[in-house]
C-alpha cells in the first residue's frame, strides 16, 4: 500500500487539467448537461425545447461549457460482446514500489484498455479493460506477475455492467 | 453485422456527434442507409447510448470511488444491484465474478460524501461487506482511451 503523499505526487499519471477558477453553472446548464449525458447526439432544437430557450442560446451555452473545460468530449458506447470482446474486467493491482509507469506500459501494450487510474485503498492501480478470451486475461496476469514490485493482482469479470449516468447528481454552481 | 455496420460504428466512436450525412459521405453509402443501419443497431443494442464526457473537477467533484461489495449469504445479488441503480452519484454498477460480488463506481465530492455513500450501501440489507479504493481521476464517465480502443477494431467478429 502507498501513502497519501505518494498519491498526490503522481498527478501526472492522471489526465487532469490544472485547477482553474470554478465555472459558474446555472440550472439551465445543469439541464443541458443532463440531456447530453443521456444522449450526446440529441439535437439542439430538442434540447432548446426542453429547456425553454432558443437553439442559439443552447449552442452558446454548450460552447461555453466546452471552453471552460466542463465538457471534454463525447463517447459512443458499443456492445463489446457483439464485436468479439466477451470479457469486460477490472484489475486491481497492489504495488510495493514505484513500478507504476512500467505496469501501465505493459497494460497499454497488451490489453484493450478502457481506463486506468491510480487509486488508494483496496488497490494502488485500478484498470478497466475488455478481453476477447480468458487466455488473453490469463496471459496479461502472467506478464504482470513477472514485474518486480507487484504485490497482488486481482481480476474481476463484469457480468452485468449497467450504466446509470443519470444518477450523477449535478447541481448549479455559483461563483 | 457487416462491413458497413462496422464502419458506421468506427465513425461514431471517432466522433459520436457526427451527422449521418457526413458518415455517408465518408464511407460511400447513402445517408438513408446510414440512418437505417443506425436505427437497427440501436434496436439490436449493438450501439448503446452516447454521452458527453465531463471533467467532474469543474463541477465540485474531487474524484471517484470504486466500491467493492460482498453480498450477504443467501441473498439475491439482483436486490443489491437494484438498490445501487437508485443510488445518487453511482454511475456504473455491475455484478462481478471474482473477489467480490458487485462493483460500483461513484463520483465523490469530499470525505463526507464518501462516508455517506459507504454507509448507505452498508444499509442495503443484502450487503455483507464493503471495501473501497479511491482515485483523484475526475474524467466522467471514463478516460479517452475507450475511443482509441474502439477505433482500432478492424474486423467483423
Amino acid at each position: 500500500m502507498q501513502t497519501a503523499a505518494y498519491l498526490f505526487n503522481r498527478d501526472k499519471l492522471i489526465t487532469r487539467p490544472t485547477m482553474t477558477h470554478r465555472v459558474e453553472i446555472d440550472e439551465i446548464d445543469v439541464k443541458i448537461l443532463r440531456e447530453l449525458i443521456k444522449d450526446a447526439r440529441k439535437r439542439l432544437k430538442d434540447i432548446a425545447k426542453d429547456c425553454g430557450i432558443s437553439s442559439t442560446a443552447v449552442f452558446n451555452r454548450i460552447k461555453r461549457l466546452k471552453t471552460a473545460g466542463v465538457i471534454t468530449g463525447a463517447v459512443q458506447y458499443v456492445n463489446m460482446e457483439r464485436l468479439g470482446y466477451l470479457f469486460p474486467a477490472s484489475i486491481g493491482i497492489s504495488l510495493n514500489s514505484n513500478q507504476e509507469p512500467q505496469v501501465i506500459r505493459i497494460i497499454k501494450e497488451r490489453a484493450n484498455l478502457i481506463a486506468f487510474a491510480p487509486s488508494i485503498g483496496k488497490s494502488d492501480l485500478t484498470i478497466f479493460l475488455v478481453a476477447k478470451s480468458m487466455n488473453e486475461l490469463d496471459y496479461l496476469k502472467q506478464q504482470l506477475k513477472k514485474e518486480a514490485g507487484i504485490e497482488r493482482i486481482t481480476i474481476d469479470l463484469w457480468t452485468t455492467p449497467c450504466l446509470n449516468f443519470e444518477n450523477l447528481n449535478l447541481q448549479p454552481i455559483r461563483a | 453485422m457487416d462491413e458497413i455496420d462496422l464502419q458506421i460504428i468506427k465513425e461514431l466512436t471517432r466522433n459520436p456527434q457526427i451527422s449521418f450525412l457526413k458518415i455517408a459521405k465518408k464511407i460511400g453509402v447513402s445517408p438513408i442507409t446510414v440512418q437505417r443501419k443506425h436505427t437497427k443497431m440501436k434496436e439490436e443494442r449493438t450501439l448503446l447510448q452516447s454521452s458527453i464526457t465531463i471533467d467532474l473537477s469543474q463541477l465540485g467533484y474531487n474524484g471517484k470511488a470504486y466500491i467493492m461489495i460482498t453480498n450477504a449469504p443467501n441473498q439475491e445479488r439482483t436486490t443489491t444491484m437494484e438498490a445501487l441503480r437508485q443510488m445518487q452519484d453511482v454511475f456504473i454498477c455491475t455484478e462481478i465474478l471474482g473477489n467480490f460480488d458487485l462493483l460500483a463506481i461513484a463520483a465523490v465530492k469530499n470525505l463526507r460524501s464518501i462516508i455517506c455513500l459507504v454507509n448507505s450501501i452498508r444499509k442495503i440489507p443484502s450487503v455483507d461487506r464493503v471495501e473501497i479504493a479511491l482515485t483523484a481521476d475526475t474524467a466522467f464517465p471514463v478516460s479517452r482511451d475507450f475511443n482509441t480502443l474502439l477505433s482500432n477494431i478492424n474486423e467483423c467478429p
